[in-house]
């Protein structure tokens, strides 16, 4: 029996029309009919796939991200680093992931930093994704847990965004300043987060507490 | 221990704020200076150490340029006041490193390979980082090397940090921006050469190959297939940095026999080569387990124009003759003279300089010289500090070659490590000066 042929997925399809017009263009196509006019395709057809054009456009990032978390499960050699290297391998498969469409993240990013609405609606959307190589369990977490809250892993979330939308505007020589920026924030990030103070405070606090000592209150 | 560096100043702006914020620290620390002195109690190594914490902290954080400057102030612990040069001296070895991630990346963008494709138990932590790369240690077919990584972006944080330095450089001193602008570029041009790892192969090829007979001298072996632009494969050398070899409190006949290969080292490079390695700190040489001498690092290389060495040798031969002939032109040659400048600033030159090329040009002048014997550097410094302090210096007409700048870099920092051997050195052994030593 011949093999069927595995049937191209229309989503797919509809982002690489997309690409076509920013790359031709070299703007975002502000309405869903003039990205159906430039395609010569049915209107009705996108609006199956897609509700809009930011869903697509948040599609295409939704996408860098998966790829590079994908890659790094994969990548054996990386199960042993520590978190903090885990994550800057992250950052540095999501920039490779988006090298390939820099114009169209370069008009994405300057079309949509102007609007701090879709900003936020967009870091929501990404912080609700599952990314394994962005999960981090923390004493924050276990604190946090039953509040379904991870702090960590919005900072870390959020951290890849910010990383996407420097690469985007970087016009350093082979992007090097990309590296750089990944390199400090990445470092910084990790400090800031870093909680394991929070456990020994907690801890004495408890001490001091439970034994009702007063050796340094003013009272 | 060492305070973590809880945040990085990213943007110009950032790096600028940060330079201004250290700029206030120094200030504040000659205010608690003063307020303590009142009551007789501040001295003036509390403050320089406090000012040299407060600049060290926030070169650090910087990296690049900043990092890159501290390293050139620490290679005089005379010149400048000792607490400022131990802050400083930490600039030689310890900076944030990279993650693994990025230290990948790079290599197989330059290589081809990862680095575990290619060595056995590659560090993934860096073995020393200095000012733009950090090192890492891996082996290949029983061998070690040093495999030296460099920071991304460094040649931008360079430049930015010169356009930064510059203008409080030319305010500080009272320069015109026009004076300026040779020496700028003069070091601008060394420092994105240092940038460039590719080039620093090719000065050490020049290098080795025309100094690997001198005695008690060796090099490191390069991979030219496993180097690129940011990437460069030596061979490992065993031992110990000169800085720590000199704690272990060597006889004195080791602290010369490693001071003359110093110094016979930098003498067949200027005399014979004209070609030289000009980054003389203890960071740069290893000291290995057979007592000799390894020349682990050829970023920084200044060419000198035969004019300028010719007229160079001119100065020291007749550097005693102020009114002689020779002596004026090698004045002008090198632009330390300009005959059409007013009447005082002419004296002021031929009063002044031939002292201090007597002082400087002493050792090259003698058969033999004892560079332990700290009376003689106390003598550069104290005259070098009248000549900083005389008003009348500022605002000459004639500023100087512009190669002075790397060129006297190299012998400070050269008579400094000797210094700190206290070594005693034959001088004559260099055939390009013995006529010299003659008429002298």
């Amino acid at each position: 029996m011949a093999k069927q042929k595995k049937k191209k997925d229309p989503r797919i399809e509809l982002v690489s029309i997309y690409k076509k017009f920013v790359n031709k263009n070299g703007t975002l196509p502000e309405s869903v009919k003039e990205l159906a006019h430039f395609a010569d395709m049915d209107y009705t057809k996108f609006r199956t796939h897609f509700k809009s054009l930011e869903e697509l456009e948040i599609a295409i990032i939704l996408w860098y991200f998966s790829c590079a978390d994908t890659l790094l499960q994969a990548d054996k050699e990386s199960q042993n680093w520590e978190q903090k290297d885990r994550h800057a391998a992250f950052l540095y498969l999501l920039v490779e992931q988006a090298t390939g469409d820099a114009l169209f993240l370069s008009a994405f990013v300057d079309e949509k930093r102007k609007s701090p609405s879709f900003m936020s609606r967009f870091a929501m959307t990404l912080n609700a994704q599952k990314f394994s190589s962005l999960h981090h369990e923390s004493k924050t977490f276990e604190m946090l847990g039953p509040l379904s809250i991870n702090p960590k892993k919005a900072a870390l979330t959020n951290h890849a965004l910010s990383v996407l939308w420097f690469f985007a505007i970087d016009q350093s020589q082979e992007k090097q300043d990309t590296d750089a920026f990944i390199e400090k924030t990445t470092d910084l990030l990790f400090k800031l987060t870093d909680t394991c103070m929070l456990t020994s405070m907690f801890d004495l606090g408890k001490f001091m507490v439970t034994r009702k000592n007063n050796a340094f209150s003013w009272n | 221990m060492k305070k973590d560096q809880n945040k990085i100043a990213i943007t110009k702006l950032g790096r600028a704020s940060k330079l201004a914020t250290t700029g206030a620290k120094v200030g504040s620390n000659y205010i608690k200076h003063y307020a303590k002195k009142l009551v007789n109690k501040g001295s003036q190594e509390e403050l320089d150490e406090a000012n040299a914490k407060d600049v060290y902290e926030a070169f650090s954080e910087l990296k690049g340029g900043p990092l890159k400057m501290a390293q050139m102030l620490s290679l005089g612990d005379q010149l400048l006041p000792k607490a400022y040069t131990a802050q400083f001296a930490q600039a030689q070895n310890k900076v944030t490193p990279l993650s693994y991630p990025l230290i990948r990346k790079t290599f197989k963008r330059e290589v081809g390979k990862d680095p575990d494709e290619v060595f056995e138990g590659f560090t993934k932590k860096a073995v020393n980082a200095a000012s733009i790369g950090q090192v890492h240690k891996g082996r290949l077919n029983g061998k070690d090397y040093a495999i030296k990584l460099q920071y991304p972006g460094v040649a931008d944080s360079l430049k930015s940090d010169l356009n930064m330095v510059a203008p409080m450089a030319i305010k500080m001193f009272g320069l015109k921006k026009s004076e300026v602008a040779p020496y700028i570029e003069e070091v601008e041009s060394k420092l994105m050469e240092e940038t460039n790892y590719e080039q620093e192969m090719r000065n050490a090829y020049h290098i080795i190959d025309h100094c690997d007979k001198l005695k008690n001298v060796v090099f490191p072996d390069f991979m030219p297939n496993l180097s690129g632009k940011r990437v460069i494969t030596m061979s490992w050398m065993d031992g110990e940095g000169l800085a720590d070899w000199i704690k272990t409190d060597p006889s004195q006949k080791q602290r010369n026999k490693i001071g003359q290969a110093l110094w016979d080292f930098y003498q067949h490079q200027i005399h014979e080569l004209r070609f030289m390695h000009a980054d003389p700190h203890p960071g740069n040489f290893i000291i290995t387990p057979k007592g000799k001498l390894a020349v682990i690092d050829f970023g920084c290389i200044k060419e000198i124009p035969k004019d300028f060495y010719l007229s160079y040798l001119k100065l020291l031969q007749f550097g005693n003759e102020m009114d002689s002939v020779e002596f004026r032109s090698a004045l002008i040659e090198l632009g330390l003279y300009n005959p059409d400048a007013p009447a005082k600033e002419r004296q002021l030159i031929l009063s002044t300089f031939p002292e201090m090329f007597e002082l400087v040009g002493r050792p090259l002048l003698q058969d033999s010289f004892d560079f332990g014997n700290d009376s003689y550097f106390k003598e550069i410094y104290t005259k070098g500090e009248a000549l900083s302090r005389n008003s009348d210096m500022r605002g000459l007409s004639a500023q100087g070659s512009k190669h002075f700048i790397y060129f006297n870099r190299t012998y400070f920092g050269l008579y400094q490590l000797l210094n700190q051997l206290k070594a005693t050195i034959d001088t004559n052994n260099v055939t390009a000066l013995r006529p010299l030593k003659k008429s002298a």
